[in-house]
């Protein structure tokens, strides 16, 4: 290496035979970025996607919700909204999914009813939930047995990356912008009487 | 009312003043050098051949103590006539050339080379430059006084035009290249004021400049000793270039039917497409696109285009003609340093052998009793990604010697026992999805580049994503800085600059980082070898061309290795890039693999148009 000449007392040369002194070393710029959710979607995995499930209980919710199908959308009831819509409310167990492409949802999962009455859709779609909780699964209706298939996939796919939030903030992300029906002033519960 | 008012834009020239310049005595002050030698050199000498000084000019910038020297003064000295020791900044524009001129005289090169081009080009790199990156250019930018460009080019062509000069014109002469010093004067405080009083960098970013001024030596040293070509084939393909483009032509179209006389027909082209059911991709208007970069992707995908896109690459870009070299039979022309963003050299393609046209690197063939070595970085840009990531299965995949399987395994495309024999296809379709990351590709150009479908690529790039969390965490981190407004940089600090007004594109974005610290590599590499006493002809892209004697051509190639690999340390800390060796001796010649068809094939035209001029003598 070539040697410069830095006397006592004098300002050092910067020496570019050295290239190790001239490196940039750690974080050079002090921004960067994090993608941000700004809205979670409330909706059954599609018949294209491979989808995981959230194993951990913390990331359920049952819960009651209103689905205005034409819409396709959802709206989070409160207890004490419930007497106010009656038989428009479905009880659900909404579970935290995720796709291929890393797309975090909600799936409204219907509870089954007490009665004990069997439907075929829900359980196999409960089963297709279950399976999801280890592995990559999709679902497609299979309208001759009644029920959906599920695949699996057999290769070797890693395990999703979750995002960093609690429940609650999920939530409050797939429910905002007023679809959070806590009282008979919706405008949703209006017009379901009418009004 | 009176009339309405028009507004006219008045013509504005950009001319950035720089807000916080330093008065130069300050600037001055503060360096660490004993002296400060800002030159210019004026010189001539005909394509291909090395320069011949006609005369120099030196200013020291603190003490203004001036050097004007003729050719006959300077040939009369062997060292130069100012200290450029380790106490001493050597400072010019474009430095290769002054240097080159060092070279040409037989003196040492300066220690201490600080190159105000590389740092004008450092300073604006990715903004636009309203007036070139010219010495002119960079004194109008900073809104600097200049001479006139007719002043510039009346002068430059009574220098080129080889004397002999009366004793008014070496006057004239040197007092122009005078001028050129003292825009130095004027430019050095602006650009160095900016790297040497940033505190909190303590030197180091004058320090990354003087790391770009020692690349600047070794260009001059590249330039110096140049690339052996076969000038006797080079000569007998300009005699019987046009009748051995005909040939060609005649040969190639009996398969397409797509030539009328020399002229390309694009309907012919599209019937033959529909005939051979090859879906060709299309401009907006409906036309067939037909861009080379179209043609050369095609080509990949469907390998029966191939001879058709070689033949029209060699009608439309070769000029034989064009190719600098010198008397001497050595191709030498401008190496173009830090003329890419990414800091890689861009000379131009028809000047420089390894311009695009690959057959025509057969004319490359050592002189007689020497070899040429032709060394290479193996997967540079994984090595890097995977380094600078810190990505561990990327690291694991490229340390495994076989990125691309290493991916097929990684990502479940195929079993840990796989092997590149037994799965060949899956390896070839991972290959265009690690190299087309490398690249900064998009889905759709993997897939026509591989032949894929778009969505199989788009499947393979996911799985890229989920396989290297770790590199595209940091690959849309370093997007997201630029796009953000800021700065990406090299580890020796070459910048891309992202500012407000600046578009950049994403892809290029994510690939600056490998391509950017690539040319760090290769540029330490060549400091270090040609410093070393290696000859050295050229640098391509991520690769050296070495010469040296047959009996000592083994060890010079063992040696540029063990200095290559030094220099991938440098950048990567972490790993170590492999380096491959094409070694060839005289007499044979320099072949490269994708253009060893198209040689043959327009070897053969020529022996038979030569033997039929013979006839008919």
């Amino acid at each position: 290496m070539t040697e410069l000449n830095n006397a006592p007392g004098m300002t050092p040369t910067p020496n570019p035979y050295d290239p190790d002194s001239l490196r940039v070393t750690g974080d050079v710029n002090a921004i960067g970025a994090e993608k941000l959710i700004l809205r979670i979607p409330v909706r059954k995995p599609t018949k294209q996607e491979f989808y995981r499930v959230n194993s951990d209980p913390k990331f359920r919710l049952s819960c009651a919700i209103l689905e205005l199908k034409e819409e396709r959308e959802f709206y989070l009831v409160t207890p004490a909204a419930l007497s106010i819509l009656g038989e428009d409310v479905r009880y659900v167990e909404l579970l935290l999914c995720i796709n291929r492409q890393s797309a975090v949802f909600f799936w409204p999962l219907t509870i089954p009813t007490a009665d004990g009455r069997r439907n075929s859709w829900n359980e196999s779609a409960r089963e297709a939930a279950k399976i999801a909780e280890q592995g990559w699964v999709r679902m497609v209706s299979n309208m001759a047995e009644g029920s959906y298939s599920v695949y699996q996939a057999t290769g070797k796919i890693p395990d999703p990356e979750w995002p960093k939030k609690s429940m609650p903030e999920l939530i409050e992300l797939a429910f905002k912008d007023g679809k959070l029906i806590d009282s008979e002033d919706h405008p949703v519960v209006i017009q379901l009487h009418g009004g | 009312m009176g009339g309405e008012l028009m507004l006219v834009k008045p013509k504005v020239y950009e001319v950035r003043p720089v807000a916080t310049v330093p008065p130069p005595t300050a600037v001055l002050d503060n360096l660490p050098f004993q002296e400060i030698w800002c030159c210019d050199f004026e010189f001539n000498g005909a394509d291909g051949e090395i320069p011949t000084p006609v005369c120099m000019v030196a200013i020291e910038a603190r003490s203004g103590r001036t050097i004007r020297l003729w050719r006959n003064e300077l040939v009369a000295l062997t060292s130069p006539p100012f200290e450029t020791g380790p106490d001493a900044l050597f400072v010019a524009y474009f430095a290769s050339a002054e240097i080159g001129c060092f070279l040409a005289l037989g003196w040492e090169p300066p220690v201490l080379v600080l190159d105000l081009f590389t740092e004008f080009r450092a300073e604006t790199n990715g903004l636009s430059v309203a007036h070139g990156n010219g010495l002119l250019g960079a004194l109008a930018y900073f809104g600097l006084p200049m001479m006139g460009g007719d002043e510039k080019t009346t002068m430059r062509n009574l220098i080129l035009g080889g004397g002999p000069w009366s004793r008014d014109e070496q006057g004239a002469i040197l007092d122009y290249c005078q001028e050129d010093v003292d825009a130095l004067l004027r430019l050095f405080p602006v650009l160095v004021g900016r790297l040497a009083t940033l505190a909190s960098d303590k030197y180091v970013r004058l320090g990354q400049a003087l790391l770009r001024g020692r690349f600047m030596t070794a260009v001059a040293r590249m330039e110096y000793v140049g690339v052996p070509i076969d000038i006797g084939v080079l000569e007998r393909l300009g005699t019987n270039w046009d009748s051995i483009k005909l040939a060609l032509i005649s040969e190639v179209n009996i398969d397409y039917g797509v030539f009328d006389d020399q002229t390309f027909k694009a309907n012919r082209f599209d019937n033959w497409l529909a005939r051979n059911g090859i879906p060709w991709p299309r401009l907006p208007t409906g036309r067939l696109a037909l861009d080379d970069d179209t043609f050369r992707q095609m080509a990949r995908a469907f390998p029966e285009v191939a001879p058709l896109r070689e033949l029209r690459h060699a009608l439309g870009t070769l000029r034989l003609n064009k190719l600098q070299v010198g008397a001497d039979g050595r191709n030498r022309c401008l190496l173009s340093p830090f003329s890419a963003k990414t800091g890689r050299n861009q000379p131009s393609s028809a000047k420089f052998i390894f311009g695009p046209s690959r057959w025509l690197r057969g004319l490359i063939k050592p002189r007689k009793g020497y070899g040429i070595a032709y060394l290479d970085f193996g997967s540079q840009e994984i090595a890097i990604a995977a380094a600078l990531s810190g990505d561990p299965a990327m690291i694991d995949a490229y340390i495994s010697g076989d990125p691309y399987l290493s991916f097929a395994v990684q990502a479940g495309l195929a079993p840990a026992h796989a092997t590149k024999e037994t799965h060949k296809a899956v390896r070839n379709r991972c290959k265009a999805i690690v190299l087309g990351v490398g690249y900064g590709m998009g889905a759709e150009s993997m897939a026509y580049r591989a032949g894929l479908l778009i969505a199989e690529a788009r499947e393979l790039l996911r799985r890229h994503r989920e396989t290297y969390r770790v590199f595209w965490c940091w690959a849309d981190n370093n997007v997201n800085i630029a796009l953000a407004g800021g700065e990406l940089r090299t580890v020796y600090g070459w910048p891309l600059r992202c500012g407000a007004g600046i578009q950049p594109n994403p892809r290029s974005l994510l690939n600056f980082p490998m391509q950017a610290n690539g040319a760090e590599m290769l540029r330490l590499a060549a400091c270090m070898a040609t410093e070393a006493g290696l000859r050295v002809c050229a640098p391509i892209h991520d690769a050296l061309l070495l010469e040296a004697p047959l009996k000592r051509l083994d060890e010079d190639v063992a040696r540029t290795k063990d200095i290559m690999v030094a220099a991938s340390e440098m950048v990567l800390k972490s790993l170590q890039c492999r380096v491959d060796a094409e070694i060839v001796r005289y007499p044979d010649r320099y072949q490269d693999e994708a253009g060893v068809e198209m040689w043959n094939r327009v070897m053969n035209i020529l022996e038979s148009t030569e033997a039929q001029a013979r006839d008919q003598q």
